[in-house]
C-alpha cells in the first residue's frame, strides 16, 4: 500500500530535499507539493539559489601561495610547488610513515626524551623542532626553559634544537616586542646548535597589516613554518608544540 | 606495522596533504580572513598527520579532519581573549541588490554576506554547501544535534539571501545571544 504524502512541507523539509537528505516518502511529498503549488516551487528555488551562491563565493578560493624556493620536481617527474602537499607527498614516498608516524605521534613532555627516542630508533643525533604559535609570555618562557633543558640533557656533538615561530609566536622573536630578547640573543651567541626561525609568511602577514616587524638579528626569516616543520619531520626530527608542554 | 598498514597510512597522509585547498575554503567561509584561514588549514593538516593513528575509520577521514578544523577554530576564538558573541549580528554596508553586480562583485558580496552571518550559521552552511557533507556528518563534526544542523542551515540560507537581495536587512539568529567570556 502506498504511503500517504506528508501535507505540510515546512522549511526544514525543503532544505533537506534540496540537500538530498530526505527519505523516499518525504521526498515524494515535496515533489507532489511542488507539482501542486507555485509557493513550494519558489521555496525550493530559493534554497537552491542560496546553495549556488555559496559555491560561487568560495569554490575558487585558493590558499595563499607559500613563500619559498622555486618548485621542485617530484619522484615521478611532475612539478610540485614547494609547500605542504609536495613535502608530505615526497616524504610519504621516499621516507615512509615509519619516520613520520613514529616521531610525530609522540608528544614529548621533557626534552631528554627526544634524545632517548632518537637513540633508540635511529643512529642519527638528537634533533628537536619546537613550535611556538601564540603570543603568550608564559609559552615563551616555557619554550626557552625547554631549550635550556634540552641543552643540559643533550651534550653529545651534533644535537640541535630549532625554535620556529609563526602567527602570534613571532612576538618572541621581535626586537620591538619580545620580553625575552636578551635571552634569545644570548642563546644564539653561546650555543651554535640552537637556531631561531621566524616564519616568512607570518612576517608577510604583518607587513600586509602595515606593521614592519623588527626581527632580532641572526634569526632566520627565509622559511615558512609549516614547510620547514614538514621538512624536519621528513628528516627524522622530533616535533614539539610548546602548548603541549605540561608546565603550561 | 605490516606492509598493508604501512601503505594505508601513507595513503591517508597523502590525502591529508592534498586537502589544503578544501580546508582553506571552509576555513575562509568561517573566519573571513585569508591568512587566518590558511593558518587554520595548515594547523589542521599538521594535527591530522601527527595524530593519524587516532582515525579509526578511513572512510571518515574528511569528517575527522573537519572536526579538527572546528576544534582549531574554536581554540582560536578562545585565545582571542575578547568577549565574543556566537550570534553576532554585523550589519553590512549599503550595497545594491545582487542582480546588478558583475561576477567578481558577486563573489565579494557573497563572502561579505557570509562573514556577516552568525558564526554557527557560517559553519553549517559551508560544510553542507561547499563540502557537501550530510547532515549526520555535520552534526558529528560540530558535535551538535542533527535538528540544530537543520535549523541553523535554514536560518543561514534565509539570512544570506536576505542580506544579498536586501542589504539593509540584519541576520536573524532565532535564539538568545550567547556571550563567551574569555
Amino acid at each position: 500500500m502506498r504511503q500517504k504524502h506528508i501535507e505540510h512541507i515546512d522549511d526544514l523539509m525543503v532544505n533537506a530535499f534540496v540537500d538530498g537528505q530526505l527519505d523516499a516518502v518525504h521526498c515524494e511529498s515535496v515533489i507532489a507539493a511542488m507539482e501542486a503549488d507555485a509557493e513550494t516551487r519558489e521555496r525550493v528555488y530559493l534554497v537552491r539559489r542560496a546553495k549556488d551562491l555559496i559555491k560561487v563565493g568560495f569554490e575558487r578560493a585558493e590558499a595563499p601561495s607559500a613563500v619559498g624556493p622555486a618548485p621542485k620536481r617530484g619522484l615521478f617527474g611532475r612539478r610540485y610547488a614547494v609547500g605542504v602537499a609536495a613535502s608530505l607527498l615526497m616524504a610519504s614516498v621516499s621516507f615512509g610513515s615509519g619516520v613520520l608516524g613514529y616521531y610525530v605521534s609522540k608528544q614529548l613532555s621533557h626534552p631528554s626524551q627526544a634524545g632517548a627516542l632518537a637513540t633508540a630508533h635511529t643512529p642519527s643525533t638528537n634533533h628537536v623542532i619546537l613550535h611556538v604559535s601564540q603570543s603568550d609570555p608564559e609559552q615563551f618562557s616555557a619554550a626557552l626553559r625547554y631549550v635550556e633543558n634540552f641543552l643540559d640533557s643533550n651534550q653529545a656533538p651534533g644535537s640541535q634544537i630549532e625554535v620556529i615561530a609563526n602567527s602570534g609566536g613571532l612576538d618572541l622573536m621581535r626586537a620591538d616586542k619580545s620580553p625575552f630578547k636578551a635571552q634569545v640573543v644570548a642563546m644564539m651567541q653561546h650555543h651554535s646548535n640552537v637556531h631561531f626561525i621566524a616564519c616568512a609568511n607570518g612576517i608577510r602577514t604583518l607587513r600586509k597589516l602595515g606593521i614592519e616587524p623588527k626581527i632580532i638579528g641572526d634569526i632566520d626569516t627565509d622559511k615558512t613554518a609549516i614547510d620547514h616543520i614538514i621538512n624536519r619531520l621528513q628528516a627524522g626530527w622530533t616535533y614539539v608544540k610548546v602548548d603541549d608542554i605540561p608546565e603550561i | 606495522m605490516g606492509k598493508k598498514d604501512y601503505c594505508a597510512t601513507l595513503s591517508l597522509k597523502s590525502r591529508i596533504a592534498e586537502s589544503r585547498t578544501r580546508l582553506y575554503r571552509v576555513a575562509l567561509a568561517w573566519c573571513g580572513d585569508e591568512m587566518l584561514a590558511d593558518d587554520l588549514a595548515q594547523e589542521t593538516m599538521t594535527s591530522g598527520i601527527t595524530n593519524i593513528k587516532q582515525l579509526r575509520d578511513e572512510t571518515r577521514l574528511f569528517a575527522w579532519l573537519y572536526s579538527i578544523l572546528n576544534n582549531n577554530w574554536r581554540l582560536h576564538l578562545r585565545r582571542k581573549k575578547c568577549h565574543d558573541e556566537l550570534d553576532d549580528q554585523m550589519p553590512g554596508e549599503d550595497d545594491e541588490p545582487l542582480g546588478h553586480c558583475h561576477e567578481i562583485e558577486i563573489v565579494t558580496r557573497v563572502r561579505r554576506a557570509v562573514a556577516s552571518l552568525p558564526a554557527q550559521q557560517r559553519q553549517v552552511i559551508s560544510l553542507v554547501d561547499l563540502e557537501e557533507f550530510s547532515y549526520c556528518d555535520v552534526a558529528e563534526i560540530l558535535d551538535i544535534p542533527i535538528g540544530t544542523v537543520m535549523s541553523r542551515l535554514h536560518r543561514a540560507r534565509k539570512n544570506l539571501l536576505a542580506r544579498l537581495e536586501n542589504p539593509a536587512v540584519e541576520p536573524q539568529t532565532g535564539r538568545e545571544h550567547i556571550r563567551i567570556v574569555k
